[in-house]
């Protein structure tokens, strides 16, 4: 996925809450092309657009983090039920 | 049709420009290009682009700032424009709110890039102003008298600007703490 199609993805995820402005996206993707969890792709001869895949390391930091929130919301589930 | 307009603007008001190119917008006048002091506006439907401004880490023409400035134009972003280190964008308004930093971190390094920007503009007009002085002391000259007033004057400037950027970097700081 390229730059601006990332930006479109998430703005359509959260249902237009979330729209992730190019300077910060810019920033995200140079942290986690430096951590390796994603790879810039060889771009096409045709087209300027880079685009983006992720790398096994980083569908494990995604696993790791959907627990990690997974946990949260199990939490605060627990809390506002009156378990905890 | 075209209009040449000259203002000028101190390096920390950039807000106050950007305010005043998009208040030209929403008068029908898109601005195409920029100078030292200049604008060029060429005439057309009000409220069709949206503009911000934004200080480069590097020069225009450092490859950081080519693969960066790539980047935007890939999301639909225009660069109508620099002057030093400044850039000037653009995006059609029809494609929703348009800004450069979403998150308080980008908006937080923005601001140090800000003032990493007037420092060294500090250093020298003060000691551009301690340098005159001495010399109007040493020599009489009312010419360093006069230099130094205004590098002086123009030191206070600069630190009264970095005390606005410094307000909004700490107001962000803030922020962001709250919503961590």
């Amino acid at each position: 996925m390229h730059g601006y199609g990332i930006m479109q993805n998430v703005a359509q995820l959260s249902k237009g809450r979330v729209n992730l402005a190019a300077g910060t996206l810019y920033g995200a993707i140079n942290t986690l092309l430096e951590k390796g969890w994603i790879i810039a792709l060889p771009g096409e001869a045709n087209t300027r657009k880079k685009e983006y895949e992720i790398t096994p390391q980083g569908r494990q930091a995604a696993q790791n983090e959907l627990a990690r929130l997974q946990e949260l919301v199990d939490n605060g589930s627990c809390i506002m039920k009156g378990e905890i | 049709m075209r209009h040449t307009i000259h203002k000028c603007f101190w390096a920390w008001q950039a807000e106050k420009e950007e305010a005043w190119i998009n208040e030209m917008e929403a008068k029908g006048m898109h601005l195409i290009a920029v100078g030292y002091c200049t604008y060029i506006f060429e005439e057309g439907a009000a409220g069709t682009y949206i503009y911000r401004l934004e200080l480069l880490e590097n020069s225009k023409n450092h490859p950081e700032s080519i693969q960066y400035l790539q980047f935007l134009e890939e999301t639909g972003i225009e660069i109508v424009g620099n002057y030093l280190r400044w850039v000037y964008y653009r995006r059609a308004a029809a494609l929703g709110a348009f800004d450069i930093y979403s998150d308080y971190s980008s908006r937080i390094r923005y601001c140090k890039r800000q003032m990493a920007f007037m420092l060294p503009l500090i250093m020298v007009n003060f000691s551009a102003a301690l340098l005159n002085f001495s010399i109007f002391f040493a020599w009489y000259s009312s010419l360093n008298l006069v230099c130094a007033g205004i590098s002086l004057a123009l030191t206070l400037a600069l630190l009264a600007g970095t005390r606005g950027i410094y307000k909004q970097l700490k107001a962000l700081r803030k922020q962001r703490v709250i919503t961590e």
